[in-house]
């Protein structure tokens, strides 16, 4: 039997093989019966046919000796009485076929109707013969031989005869019907016993297996559940403590998210005067790079007056140095005037004199010139130093220029990032008070949580008896399906 | 009173005699002569005339290696026959005659005191006369040297 049957479908089967069990045994019996009915119905019919074979004899036995007493006494009422026996032996007759059952035919019969008819009408002639002539006439018709010898007696006796043989042919039939019958129904009953016996052991061996698995599986399961409801009980414990160490952290972060909210407020104070004091920085920071503009501007015209100069000190240097020639060459031609002088004696001691003028004059020149070249050049290098500083402070200007615009692109930045700080601070504070209603009701949340969690407490006990008891039927109901248990 | 011009002749400073020169002049283009003595630089044409030039730092044995350097721009003349090239003309000095004191070197007889260094006068005369004799110049005696010794401050008054 499968084990994925229920309890319903096996009982049902169960049911259902019993039940098949009594229909068979009720059909057998209702075959037996049908058999004996039948056997008893053809004795009973040999019997009815056997006995209206006898009311027939009998009745021609009667309606004979009526006639007789008639023709004897004469007594009208005694020929009556013949006539009405004659007049019923047809009916008898009719009986007797009647008895017969459907298709049977009985040898005999008709010839005993012939005989019967025979004698009928014999004995109404002689009763009529007995009327009309009386005695005499009716002796008269016996003495003539008139009167036909029946053998209705002998028939009669030959179709009994032969009934009796069919009835008891028809008896050991039933005989044997009934012992058929009767040990069909034994066998009938010893399997529908072995049927029942086997189905039944096979139903409770299942049923007390699966119930004993079930209830294996309910022990378990209630000692599961009542460790389960332990876990539980202290899991709820736990989780109303927790439940309240929630709560004071929660409380604690409300008051932090109070003290976050303003600490926002004032970052965005802050960040507005900031954003005030940057935009007035970069206003300021405006005004100095225009101021840097101009100052470049006034270098730019420095520088090119510093390369003017510079320039000019280089004319002075080319000069400088003819004018170092010419002193140089009005030295020589001194010198070589000194010489053509002294070659000349006497005469050439005025043109010496001049001659030695010029070469002093020549040498105050060179000497000038000489002394003039440094300064040139100094003159030079100081107009080279101050374009290379004219030149570092326009780069240094520039320098300037491009770090104020920077600082300047700087101070918006700072004005734009205060002012997304500002917004952010503001967003802050409106989100840490959305965040403070937020563990306002997390707080209540809790709080629900805590009650539940002691309801569920209280609960888990609750399924802890009923897992307890549950555990206790299930050891009773062990001990009813096995046993062992 | 002796009018001297103070020139600087390779490393030294020395003295001319102006009475001994025909004439100073910046060195005009110099031809080089090929297969020439080693102080003798070349020709130049002057006033109308080829002279030769001579090294005067050479011929003094104040350098190494004689040739004309580009630092010799300067050349005496004497009686307009040759010309001795030295490198920069310093100054004109009028050195009283008391001042002067004879020196035992071969081309330098005389020293002159200017402040407190001592400047050789050198003997041109002497040296045209060797040069005219073809004399090879001799190399430079002890006392050439003590009497011109290198000192570029001081030689200007």
């Amino acid at each position: 039997m499968s084990q994925t049957w229920t309890f319903t479908k096996k009982i049902g089967a169960g049911l259902l093989v019993a039940l098949a069990a009594m229909a068979g045994l009720c059909a057998i019996a209702h075959w037996s019966n049908q058999v004996l009915l039948e056997a008893n119905g053809r004795v009973e019919t040999t019997h009815a046919v056997i006995d209206a074979l006898g009311d027939l004899i009998s009745g021609i036995q009667v309606s004979e000796d009526q006639a007789h007493v008639y023709v004897l006494t004469g007594t009208s009422a005694m020929g009556e009485k013949a006539h009405a026996t004659l007049a019923n032996l047809p009916k008898l007759t009719a009986s007797a076929e009647a008895a017969l059952q459907d298709g049977e035919s009985l040898a005999g019969l008709d010839e005993l109707k012939r005989q019967l008819r025979i004698e009928s009408d014999q004995l109404e002639k002689l009763m009529a013969a007995r009327k009309e002539g009386g005695f005499e006439a009716a002796s008269k018709l016996v003495e003539d031989d008139n009167v036909e010898v029946v053998r209705i007696q002998e028939i009669e006796d030959g179709m009994e005869s032969a009934l009796r043989i069919k009835l008891a042919r028809e008896t050991d039939a039933a005989h044997a019907k009934a012992n058929l019958a009767k040990w069909t129904l034994f066998g009938g009953t010893l399997v529908a016993l072995i049927l029942l016996a086997g189905g039944g052991f096979m139903l409770a061996r299942s049923l007390t297996r699966q119930i004993g698995s079930a209830v294996s599986d309910m022990q378990s399961a209630s000692t599961e559940l009542q460790a389960a409801a332990n876990q539980q009980a202290s899991g709820s414990k736990e989780q109303a403590t927790a439940a309240t160490e929630i709560t004071t952290t929660i409380k604690e972060l409300m008051t932090s998210s109070r003290q976050i909210a303003e600490s926002a407020q004032r970052v965005a104070r802050i960040a507005d005067e900031t954003a005030n004091a940057a935009r007035s920085g970069k206003a300021t920071v405006d005004q100095a790079h225009e101021a840097i503009g101009g100052i470049r501007r006034q270098v730019d015209v420095i520088v090119e007056h510093m390369v003017d100069l510079g320039r000019r000190s280089q004319q002075i240097g080319s000069i400088l140095e003819i004018i170092g020639e010419l002193a140089e060459q009005t030295n020589i031609l001194a010198i070589n005037a000194t010489i053509e002088s002294a070659g000349a004696g006497d005469a050439g001691k005025r043109f010496a004199v001049v001659a030695d003028e010029i070469r002093k004059l020549a040498d105050r020149v060179g000497g000038s010139a000489k002394e003039i070249r440094p300064l040139i050049e100094q003159i030079r290098a100081v107009a080279n130093a101050a374009v290379m500083a004219t030149e570092n402070g326009s780069k240094a200007v520039d320098s300037g220029q491009r770090r104020f615009g920077e600082v300047a692109a700087s101070f918006s930045r700072i004005a734009e990032s205060v002012g997304t700080t500002s917004e952010a601070a503001r967003e802050i504070e409106l989100s840490t008070k959305q965040q403070s209603s937020a563990v306002e009701q997390v707080n209540l949340a809790i709080g629900s949580v805590a009650i539940a969690a002691r309801e569920m407490e209280t609960s888990t006990s609750q399924t802890f008896q009923a897992s307890s008891q549950l555990a206790g039927l299930s050891k009773d109901l062990a001990k009813l399906v096995t046993s062992s248990a | 009173m002796a009018r001297l011009l103070l020139v600087r002749v390779g490393d030294s400073e020395l003295c001319l005699d102006l009475s001994e020169l025909s004439g100073v002049a910046l060195m005009p283009r110099l031809l080089s002569l090929p297969g020439s003595r080693r102080d003798l630089l070349g020709v130049v044409a002057v006033r109308g005339r080829i002279l030769p030039v001579f090294d005067l730092a050479a011929l003094l044995g104040l350098t190494g290696a004689a040739g004309l350097a580009p630092s010799m721009r300067w050349m005496a003349l004497v009686d307009d026959q040759l010309g001795f090239a030295f490198e920069r003309l310093q100054a004109h000095i009028d050195a009283p005659l008391l001042s002067l004191r004879d020196a035992a070197a071969r081309y330098v007889r005389r020293v002159v005191s200017i402040e407190t260094d001592q400047r050789g006068i050198i003997d041109l005369r002497s040296l045209k006369d060797s040069l005219s004799r073809l004399d090879p110049p001799s190399p430079p005696s002890p006392a050439t040297s003590s009497v011109a010794p290198a000192s570029p401050q001081g030689s200007l008054s």
